[in-house]
């Protein structure tokens, strides 16, 4: 975890092809029961565009502010997370780079189950700063 | 809801979908970041530009917006 104060802003300190935090979750019946209710698609499978995994593994290592607002999120699905079985993320600064005056920030985060079956692999850019 | 994909080809129109959000349903699809909290660690529900009126005009948003 990062030393710097709780109001520095998260996004001077990370480097690219630093390792973010590891996660590790489990989907359970009631779980995703109320997230296909929530959407409204009786047949969704993946509650981890939900549970945020391309912030959670820069929150979960560096303390500090990250305000953005989500530019664009690329997923590959390999198989649905097994209900029941835990999930492990792993996640990585891909890029980061200036367009037009302003900060972005590229994260990839890489999902499998407890048995090492791949569940999927996302890349999320964002926009520091918000809207201007 | 479902479609078979066999049938489909490629350029074929697809059905429309229309769903109106609200702030508690937003809400609720939010609090299931919480599913990556580690028992016995569990620290304060964060606001977010998804949720907290304040924090999404601080974003430049008129109002919280559907993540």
């Amino acid at each position: 975890m990062s030393t710097q104060g709780s109001n520095a802003n998260i996004y001077d300190s990370l480097v690219v092809g630093e390792q973010l935090a590891h996660l590790e979750y489990i989907v359970t019946p009631d779980l995703l029961e109320e997230y296909q209710e929530v959407v409204g698609y009786k047949e969704s499978f993946y509650p981890h565009i939900a549970a945020k995994e391309y912030i959670e593994v820069i929150k979960r290592k560096h303390v500090g502010t990250l305000p953005v607002i989500s530019a664009k999120h690329k997923d590959e699905y390999y198989a649905p997370p097994p209900v029941g079985k835990r999930i492990q993320v792993t996640g990585w600064v891909k890029d980061k780079y200036e367009r037009r005056g302003r900060n972005w920030l590229v994260v990839e985060t890489f999902a499998v189950d407890e048995d090492g079956r791949e569940i999927v692999r996302s890349e999320h850019s964002f926009l520091m700063g918000g809207v201007k | 809801m479902s479609a078979d994909t066999n049938k489909m080809e490629v350029g074929c129109q697809l059905n429309p979908v229309s769903k109106t959000l609200d702030q508690d349903r937003m809400d609720r699809f939010e609090k299931f970041v919480r599913v990556l909290v580690t028992e016995g660690e569990e620290t304060e529900e964060p606001t977010t530009i998804h949720t907290d009126p304040e924090k999404a005009k601080s974003m430049g948003m008129e109002r919280p917006m559907a993540s």
